[in-house]
């Protein structure tokens, strides 16, 4: 074959397959979010059914976080709860387990995420007695890694959209539409104001063939931030006002559900209303004070799961990294309670 | 009184300090152990049923830590099956050719069993507590003498059900879905016999084939029948599918279930499926304890299983019940070690295995396993239970399956 005509037909194939590519790319997509409670640390994907079947998900923790990879194997350090879509059942399928550690030595020759990892987290995804492991490596990050993160947690999951009986296939077909899973003890959070984000990688396979399609490699992102809440209590003419504001990392935070709660001490509270946060984050509630006691009140703040994928992917990862462009940006859901205030009527 | 959970396990257990060294020429059996083969699907498909097998692992090492059988330690060799019986065959002879079990314990299927079971008996290898209640394995045991079932009739059951229709919904028009082979069929046979003359009250079966991937066109044929009662003779997927798939269609019958299904994931599955409210009010049996329903929580056959998972199997789904059937059918193999004597024979293993008046506390209260030369059927009476609050909950009295 001649040169000229060689090279006609790989440039062909390049544009055949980056138009398979742009077409799959069109309409995948996934979301993750971060939220802490405590020493525990929640994260939470959701892959539409719609996105081609998942290959690996790298997950980088923001640079400023600390995490204690020293657990001995076979601890439990969390769980997970997922939801599967059984291909070969029909039917959707709840999993849920335990997260334990795992000897990294044992994972040093997974095909997947082959050398020797600072730590290896099982994912126990059980259901009716079926236990499916996925392993989680978890490093630090070393060299142009370093940009998107301290650690990066990385799991492969195997395709459902090959053929029945292929080595590697899915059991059961299964398609992760959803996981939950939170470990705790594990990452400490700086304390630093701010927004970070949790740039997270998503490999798809190209559809039936179950090979990893790297220029489908797409970003979705998390994005962590302290929350708090202000108290401020004040009296007029027999009457309390309430106001406070809600941040995230600094940033006010708009539509919280606010919980107001009021008793005659910092420790025996009860409901005395609600409010929701503005714009600014502000948030006000009033009411009437009775008797000659002191009255203490407290507030809870809580938000769920938000878009902000318009300001969170403004500033998208590099193609070489990312192809796909980042797909989206979630705020975490969480609920952080005011310090006490006093009235003395 | 009520026992402590350890004099529970191992009451019957004769701890010697030290066993004689087993006889010369008994397969298995050394003065520190006791080696027990197995077979079962650890993969594919069907590894739905691992459990089983690793739940009768927990409780074998749960013994052991207490001093195992007179001595020795039970060894329980599994292999991994994939629920294809030529694998099953082919395993068996190398657990008992190469590796010299005393016995093979805990098959799991009705097909897997009766592949090996020829062999077996021409070997003279007890075969104990196979995990099916088919006709053919209880009823052939004059034949087949050193073959012994451990689950309740699969007719028997059926029979229940035919009686409970009959007594409580006398006009009804009976739909059946049941799998084509001695399971299904033994299930559908009993059902036919407890309705005795409401038999022609069946107005529609249909079968399936494990291999199936749906039920949905049994379903919508049997929903067209113009039935009111669905009777499911399924395994926990297409039991699923069925549930989910009649609910889908709006078919609102009284419904049946085989005990076969009724893992509390089960029901779980399908209300994800197909709503809150589908499969609520079903009907099945069950002489197993439920380790998830609020009311058997301080049953000492639970907290024995809860503890025995919580040291031996600390990761796995403590919420699967065959966990629990495999600690079952453990602690049945175990109390025949016991019988045997000092110094087992498999003549021996057969005869206390065939002579048994056991109290086993994973068993719902008030059933016991006996069995007899002329009684091949263990567990001889279970309970009909009725899905209600987000449980099986226990109906009435046992009621006889064999």
């Amino acid at each position: 074959m001649r040169a000229s005509v060689r090279t006609a037909l790989v440039a062909a194939a390049i544009a055949a397959s980056l138009l398979a590519a742009s077409s799959a790319l069109a309409a995948n997509n996934a979301t993750i979010a971060v939220s802490s409670s405590g020493a525990a640390t929640a994260i939470h994907i959701n892959v539409p059914q719609t996105t081609d079947p998942i290959a690996v998900i790298s997950i980088f923790v923001p640079a400023g976080y600390t995490a204690n990879l020293t657990a001995a194997p076979n601890t439990t350090i969390g769980s997970v709860d997922a939801t599967a879509n059984g291909h070969d059942v029909g039917l959707t399928l709840p999993l849920t387990g335990p997260v334990v550690t795992d000897s990294p030595a044992a994972h040093a020759a997974d095909v997947c995420s082959p050398g020797t990892h600072a730590a290896v987290w099982n994912l126990n995804l059980s259901v009716a007695g079926s236990t499916l492991v996925l392993p989680l490596y978890v490093d630090p990050t070393a060299g142009d890694a370093t940009a998107l993160g301290a650690y990066q947690m990385r799991i492969c999951l195997p395709p459902w959209d090959i053929p029945v009986g292929s080595p590697g296939r899915a059991f059961e077909g299964a398609q992760l539409l959803d996981a939950n899973f939170t470990v705790k003890g594990i990452f400490t959070a700086p304390t630093a104001p701010g927004l970070l984000a949790w740039h997270t990688l998503f490999t798809p396979y190209t559809p039936g063939a179950g090979t990893p399609n790297l220029v489908g490699t797409f970003e979705a992102r998390a994005l962590v931030g302290a929350p708090s809440l202000s108290l401020k209590a004040s009296k007029k003419n027999g009457r309390y006002t309430l106001s406070g504001t809600a941040t995230e990392g600094g940033v006010p935070v708009s539509g919280a559900s606010v919980a107001i709660q009021r008793g005659a001490s910092a420790t025996k509270l009860g409901k005395a209303g609600s409010a929701t946060t503005g714009a600014t984050g502000a948030w006000s509630a009033s009411g009437k004070l009775a008797g000659k006691k002191p009255v203490f009140f407290k507030a809870t703040a809580t938000v769920k799961e938000r878009d902000a994928t318009a300001q969170g992917c403004a500033t998208p990862l590099p193609a070489t990294i990312a192809p796909g462009g980042c797909t989206s940006a979630t705020l975490g859901a969480w609920t952080v309670s005011s310090p006490a205030a006093k009235l003395k009527p | 009184m009520r026992p402590s959970l350890a004099a529970l396990a191992v009451a019957c257990l004769l701890v010697a300090p030290s066993a004689g060294a087993g006889p010369a020429d008994t397969p298995g059996v050394t003065a520190t152990q006791i080696l027990l083969g197995g077979t079962g699907p650890l993969s594919g498909p069907e590894s739905q049923y691992e459990p089983v097998l690793t739940g009768a692992q927990a409780y074998f090492s749960y013994v052991n830590d207490h001093g195992g059988v007179f001595g020795r330690k039970i060894v329980y060799k599994v292999e991994d099956d994939s629920y294809d019986p030529a694998k099953t065959v082919q395993f068996t002879r190398q657990l008992v050719e190469q590796d010299k079990v005393f016995a093979i314990f805990n098959t799991i299927g009705t097909e897997h069993s009766l592949a090996i079971r020829g062999y077996l008996n021409q070997m003279q290898v007890p075969e104990l507590f196979v995990g099916s209640g088919a006709t053919s394995i209880a009823a052939q045991h004059a034949q087949f003498p050193w073959t012994l079932g451990l689950l309740p009739s699969f007719a028997g059951e059926g029979s229940i059900y035919g009686r409970q229709i009959a007594a409580t919904k006398p006009g009804a028009k009976i739909a059946v879905l049941y799998e084509n082979d001695e399971y299904g069929m033994d299930l559908l046979a009993g059902l036919k016999s407890g309705l005795g003359s409401h038999a022609g009250q069946i107005v529609s079966t249909a079968s399936y084939e494990p291999t199936d991937v749906t039920v949905d066109s049994q379903v919508q044929q049997l929903k067209a029948s113009g039935a009111d009662t669905f009777v499911i003779f399924a395994l926990p997927t297409q039991a699923i599918q069925a549930f989910v798939s009649a609910a889908k269609l709006g078919w609102k019958p009284t419904e049946y279930v085989t005990s076969i299904s009724i893992d509390p994931a089960v029901m779980q599955i399908v209300h994800v499926n197909a709503g809150a409210q589908a499969g609520v009010g079903a009907t099945s049996t069950a002489f197993l304890h439920d380790p998830t329903n609020p009311t058997q929580l301080k049953s000492p056959g639970v907290l024995l299983y809860r503890q025995v998972m919580k040291k031996y199997l600390p990761h796995e789904d403590w919420k699967a019940v065959a966990h629990l059937y495999g600690m079952m059918a453990a602690y049945a193999m175990v109390d025949a070690l016991q019988h045997a004597g000092k110094n087992p024979t498999r003549q021996s293993l057969l005869q206390a295995a065939t002579h048994m008046n056991e109290v086993n506390p994973f068993l719902l209260p008030g059933l016991k396993l006996t069995t007899s030369p002329s009684n091949y059927y263990p567990i001889g009476h279970t309970y009909l239970v009725r899905y209600l609050h987000g449980f099986w909950n226990v109906l009435g009295k046992p009621l006889k399956t064999s």
